[in-house]
């Protein structure tokens, strides 16, 4: 039973991230329809920029984390106002090109720019494990665990509390209507990607600074935040939370009980499960088929 | 149209004479991997252009068809002649798998479900030990057999020939015609009695087993077989070459595959510069050329008054 | 029901009803076209007439009812199920392939006849030779008979409305329908070209197809091609019988031809 618990344990802080990257593309795949396949990049981005401003700038934990919201939200509102809207309402195909594009590019300029090896971003506190019981867990990861939490609290607050939520919100069901409405929509496009971007850009430097951060993490996390997004639904936010704790512990189950090796493979046949049985995932707001 | 099939015939012939006019093994390396490619990626594009959905886990039929043929050479002594024509087949029956259970997605969700089944594919094969021997791969594929790159030219062009021999049957067929019209309009296709699953799945599985023929020569050629071969980075070169070719014709791919053949050896020391241009040369013909240097050059002679067909299922056959 | 003229009825809807959630847009509809009729189905915007046309020809499923076809029940049956029993349907303003010529729409249009093996695909014989030279052929002559020979080699997406119009039908014509259904075919026309577009329809009837069933809202089109009309509203059975009775029906004209020329 212990055993259990500690891996339960490690899913759901694991679970919490893959949670976080997913609700960035729950944002821009379920919402938006845009098939970002540098998702990873931008959670890669978040790590890598992490490491930069704790290393180099010498900034603290916390700050840095606000400066690269910054960064890499900016970043990710002009690619949307520059790249995505050229190919907005053409199909999924030149979005999901532009994106393997995207995301092509920036791992490699990352790999010239750093290589390829791992780095570390600074800590926020002292290492040391905590006892909760049968269960260990990091003081990092818990802290990491706890700041992932509030920002998924935070960006429900910003879609459900602010102007610029409703603005997305109405944009989403109905582009012509909140257009008419005198909603900006171009805008709102933007600032719901650079809000997904954003909030992989952190999850990434929060999973950055419990292990490290590398060049070439994009990818798989790409995929499995769109494993995320498909199982929880398409634009539900209590789906990728849902799913992400789902894939978190799932995962962390099968490594613990079965085989290390293979844990990615969960996800996947998960998500090829999901969509013959279910194709709508298990929360989506839209009885939509695929 | 007979003018794509003259050029494709020309290309053929020239590349039949190489190895009579060139020694140097580093060209005819060259060549060899370009044809390869141009049946990869003329593969991708039956899926692409004919199905019209986009597959993320082409890699899938390359690797299972490279898998294959290494299996069957290391562990039974198969020889290229057979091992080959097997790899094609048993690419198809997954084609014919993974397409019962993906063709009936569309959208974003066929792209991500293909590209799990190859995701898929790639951890299996980098951990089922036993058979695959993991990420040390199969090695020594082809032992005792052919050794020679005129050898390997002749047989990678055969098979080139017999790739675009059977997608120019397809294309120009009412089969052919049935896919164009699901591509282009998928509610007409069906009031006129076109089954889009099933025009689908043909396309998809002739585009598993050429590819997965590919993968089989792939084995021999390179005679190491990791699995490296289902890696997502081998797909976006597919997809380059697709792409920038234009999808939905025939030389399209061809052109595709020699430009990035030629790209890939040329900026080969500097990987992540050259990777990083392919990216931003995804993203600007994405952009600025959506259907690919062919798409590019056929609006042009539209546009002087040559009007040929776009879709080239339809034109006047004289064969 | 009607008095049909005589024998079973080529198509034969019954009791065809269609619930999205909350909303019922279709109750109840039932009615028939026989062999050689040109029956026409009116009624005002909304009234649910496409709808029923997609739960005829499979696009939907209906919540209740059933639907025969030559007297199968093709109630769940799939489109193109129903297609290739003969049952040709248009569909408003997105019938065509646009990035193809009127030519190849047409051709495209004869898959049903040219259907074969995949072996033969690959490897195409005598036979298969010959039914792509007929396929051809027929196409020609299809694209002349709707009077679209001028155009023959244009991309469908640079036609005319009218053009688009006729075009709609010879891809129809195409797959050689034994009961043809025109959803809005005469949208766009001016009442010229809506005169024209009729004659051209009734010459159809008894020779490239048996019977022709059409949604419009152009009246005179109606009158003067339909021998019966079928009339809903809000998704119900109005009214069902000659031009002439539909016409002088004062619920008809109140809920629809209330302010139009009678």
């Amino acid at each position: 039973m212990d055993l259990f618990l500690q891996f339960l344990t490690n899913g759901l802080v694991v679970g919490v991230f893959y949670a976080l990257s997913a609700l960035g593309l729950t944002l821009i795949f379920g919402l938006m329809r845009v098939v970002n396949f540098a998702h990873g990049e931008f959670y890669m981005l978040g790590g890598v920029v992490g490491w930069f401003v704790t290393t180099y700038l010498g900034l603290d934990f916390f700050s840095g984390l606000v400066l690269v919201a910054l960064a890499i939200g900016s970043f990710g509102w002009l690619v949307d106002r520059f790249l995505i809207e050229r190919v907005r309402g053409q199909g999924e195909e030149p979005g999901i090109l532009l994106t393997i594009g995207l995301s092509i590019f920036l791992v490699n300029i990352t790999l010239l720019a750093i290589g390829p090896a791992p780095l570390k971003v600074a800590r926020a506190i002292t290492e040391g494990p905590i006892f909760l019981g049968p269960v260990t867990i990091t003081k990092m990861r818990l802290l990491a665990m706890v700041i992932g939490i509030a920002l998924i609290v935070g960006a429900h607050a910003i879609i459900h509390r602010t102007r610029l939520g409703s603005a997305m919100r109405a944009t989403f069901q109905d582009p012509m209507a909140a257009s008419l409405a005198g909603i900006r929509t171009k805008q709102v496009y933007a600032a719901t990607f650079a809000l997904g971007c954003t909030l992989s850009a952190l999850s990434g430097m929060l999973l950055a600074s419990i292990y490290s951060a590398q060049a070439s993490v994009g990818g798989l996390v790409s995929l499995k935040s769109f494993v995320v997004v498909i199982l929880g639904g398409m634009g539900s936010f209590p789906g990728a939370i849902a799913g992400g704790l789902l894939l978190g512990v799932a995962e962390a189950l099968w490594g613990g009980y079965v085989a290390t090796g293979m844990v990615d493979i969960i996800g996947f046949l998960l998500v090829i499960l999901i969509l013959v049985l279910r194709p709508q995932g298990l929360f989506s707001i839209r009885a939509e088929r695929a | 149209m007979t003018l794509e099939r003259n050029i494709l015939l020309g290309l053929g012939v020239l590349a039949a004479l190489l190895p009579f006019a060139i020694t140097d093994q580093y060209i005819l390396h060259l060549a060899i991997m370009a044809i390869f490619y141009a049946i990869l990626a003329n593969s991708l594009n039956l899926v692409v252009g004919y199905v019209g959905e986009f597959s993320l886990g082409h890699t899938a039929f390359l690797g299972t068809g490279a898998y294959t043929a290494a299996l069957l050479s290391v562990n039974a002594g198969w020889p290229m002649w057979a091992a080959i024509p097997a790899a094609g087949v048993v690419a198809a029956l997954f084609g014919l798998a993974i397409g019962a259970i993906t063709l009936r997605l569309q959208g974003p969700y066929f792209v991500i479900v293909t590209l799990s089944f190859a995701e898929v594919l790639r951890i299996v094969a980098n951990n089922w030990i036993a058979v695959t021997n993991g990420p040390m791969g199969l090695a020594g594929v082809g032992q005792g057999g052919i050794a020679d790159k005129s050898a390997f030219l002749a047989i990678v062009l055969g098979l080139a020939a017999l790739t675009f021999y059977l997608s120019y049957r397809f294309v120009y067929s009412n089969a052919g015609r049935a896919a164009v019209a699901v591509r282009e309009n998928r509610y007409v296709a069906q009031s006129i009695g076109v089954n889009p699953f099933g025009t689908a799945m043909q396309a998809f599985v002739l585009g598993a087993f050429l590819a997965g023929l590919a993968g089989g020569f792939y084995a021999f050629y390179i005679s190491f077989v990791g699995p490296e071969v289902f890696r997502f980075a081998f797909m976006a070169t597919i997809i380059i070459m697709v792409l920038m070719g234009g999808k939905g014709t025939l030389l399209g791919p061809v052109v595709g595959a020699v430009i990035v053949t030629l790209l890939e050896e040329y900026l080969r020391e500097l990987q992540e510069l050259r990777l990083s241009l392919f990216g931003l040369i995804v993203m600007a013909i994405v952009l600025f050329l959506p259907n690919g240097l062919m798409g590019f050059i056929a609006r042009r002679r539209e546009q002087r008054g040559d009007t040929p067909s776009l879709s080239p299922a339809i034109e006047e056959r004289t064969v | 029901m009607t008095a049909l003229r005589n024998s079973e009825p080529l198509l034969r809807a019954e009791n065809l009803t269609m619930r999205f959630g909350g909303i019922t847009a279709v109750k109840q509809v039932g009615f028939a076209v026989g062999p050689g009729e040109i029956v026409g189905l009116i009624g005002p915007n909304g009234a649910g007439k496409t709808t029923c046309f997609n739960m005829l020809t499979g696009f939907y499923t209906p919540t209740e009812g059933r639907v025969f076809f030559r007297g199968t029940d093709i109630t769940s049956h799939k489109p193109h199920a129903i297609a290739r029993l003969g049952l040709i349907r248009s569909f408003q303003k997105t019938n065509v392939m646009k990035r193809l010529t009127v030519f190849e729409n047409v051709l495209t249009g004869h898959y049903m006849e040219g259907r074969q093996s995949l072996l033969a695909t690959f490897f195409p014989g005598e036979t298969v030779r010959r039914a792509e030279r007929e396929a051809r052929e027929s196409a020609a002559a299809i694209v002349e008979t709707m009077g679209l020979s001028r155009r023959m080699n244009a991309p469908a997406h640079l036609l005319s409305c009218g053009e688009l119009r006729l075009l709609e039908v010879a891809v129809a014509l195409a797959a050689k329908p034994t009961l043809l259904m025109l959803d809005e075919p005469a949208a766009g026309l001016n009442s010229h070209e809506a005169m024209q577009f009729g004659e051209t329809l009734k010459t159809l009837v008894g020779k490239a197809v048996q019977s022709l069933l059409i949604v419009e809202h152009n009246m005179e089109l109606v009158m003067g091609v339909c021998e019966r009309i079928v009339v809903l509203n809000f998704g119900q059975m109005l009214a069902e019988g000659e031009p002439r009775a539909i016409l002088d029906n004062p619920m008809v004209a109140e809920a629809y031809l209330g302010k139009a020329a009678a």
